[in-house]
């Protein structure tokens, strides 16, 4: 059950590709690998922290309080983050900083707390929050690679900031930057609405008519959850 | 037990579990941030002077450099989305001014960066004065005002500074 909540939240409802979440920190930060890599590794952070605590403080969270609760356990996991950043990797904490700090307004993340973490056990909810980070790394390190390499000609450039003076040998020069507009905010969008196109491209081929239907129909609960009942935890 | 009272007691546990998670963190990092932070600013300040910055700078209300021919100005002014934060030298009548904090659109306030785009760099050295004709037509944005605020501000606190310490008595002996 865990794999199948696993590989629902990163790839069928995956959070940026399919659900459309998260959008403002995927098109800022997504103009390197390297800041798309420590943008996903602090989202990550803040999902799992905050998917498992939600889990774990479900019994407790009062019904009419929940979302400030939950707002509250995901503005202390993003403070963290921050705090972490700034002391340990602060090269790359004044690059993104601005992003890490807004990740606590992040519907993804408020989103999976509403909807699963808040009614599903710590196993379950720890498995959809990694399946939900894998989901959303796998579209910002897509999207970061292609306008690296269409904005700057290279791929995997500054690594070093992130991890140690080891990891700067792993930029690979291509050729030169074919297309600077990759880097700026338009060239996010055009390049983010094709690579959307693609995959939804890729979902109405591979799902027959009636089973999209379908597949939308059981999406419904993920959206309006308070009104179903079906997956709440007794 | 009461609904509400239960909420209110449940919201204090949880609220409590995040205060504790937040000081021992804080706690924790508060050495190398405050390392980071000064590393940073010692960087600027070689920067701006071109050489080396003495790191044992007395500043007073904002400013730094005693009565000599330069000084450093630190301060902040609302920009579009909140306070801007900036570190200024002005050496006699010319202003150089670099952003150490900011929260402007990304994007349409990038030129504040002076490590991603030159703007600011090229401004370098231009009398006060000159600062607040600055993009008067092209620029006309609040970050812009903002600027200009910055190097007014920048000169009064210096002026400010020097009659304080009798600067220009000082300097006639």
């Amino acid at each position: 059950m865990q794999n199948n909540d696993f590989r629902r939240a990163a790839i069928e409802n995956n959070p940026a590709w399919i659900q459309l979440l998260g959008l403002c920190p995927l098109l800022a930060v997504s103009n390197s690998v390297v800041n798309a890599t420590g943008l996903a590794l602090a989202s990550a952070f803040v999902v799992i922290g905050s998917n498992t605590s939600i889990s774990l403080l479900r019994r407790i969270i009062p019904d009419a309080a929940r979302l400030p609760c939950f707002v509250l356990i995901i503005a202390t996991f993003t403070t963290l983050t921050v705090m972490a950043l700034e002391a340990y990797a602060f090269d790359l904490y004044s690059r993104i900083a601005l992003f890490v700090q807004i990740i606590v307004t992040n519907c993804m993340i408020l989103g999976r707390a509403e909807v699963f973490a808040s009614r599903q056990t710590v196993g379950r909810a720890l498995a959809d929050a990694l399946g939900t980070a894998a989901g959303f790394a796998l579209a910002l390190l897509t999207l970061g690679a292609v306008r690296e390499v269409l904005g700057q000609g290279t791929l995997m450039a500054d690594m070093d900031v992130l991890f140690g003076p080891a990891a700067a040998s792993l930029e690979i020069t291509l050729f030169a930057p074919p297309l600077a507009l990759a880097l700026l905010p338009p060239g996010a969008f055009i390049i983010a609405g094709l690579m959307f196109a693609l995959v939804q491209s890729r979902i109405s081929k591979g799902v027959p008519e009636q089973a999209s239907t379908h597949r939308g129909d059981t999406a419904q609960p993920e959206i309006h959850p308070r009104t179903q009942t079906q997956d709440k935890n007794p | 037990m009461p609904n509400g009272l239960s909420s209110f007691l449940a919201l204090l546990v949880i609220g409590g579990l995040c205060g504790l998670a937040l000081t021992q963190t804080h706690r924790l990092t508060e050495k190398p941030i405050e390392e980071n932070r000064i590393r940073q600013a010692q960087a600027l300040l070689s920067e701006l002077l071109e050489r080396p910055a003495p790191t044992d700078l007395i500043w007073a209300s904002g400013v730094s450099g005693g009565c000599g021919d330069w000084h450093f100005v630190r301060g902040g002014i609302n920009g579009y989305a909140g306070p801007i934060s900036y570190l200024a030298l002005l050496k006699q009548d010319t202003l150089r001014l670099r952003i150490t904090h900011h929260q402007e659109t990304p994007g349409i306030a990038d030129f504040l960066n002076h490590a991603q785009d030159p703007y600011l760099p090229d401004l370098d050295d231009t009398p006060t004065a000159d600062w607040a004709r600055l993009d008067n037509i092209s620029g006309a944005t609040i970050t812009h005002q903002a600027l200009r605020r910055m190097a007014g501000q920048a000169q009064g606190l210096v002026n400010q500074h020097r009659q304080r310490n009798s600067c220009e008595a000082t300097s006639a002996e």
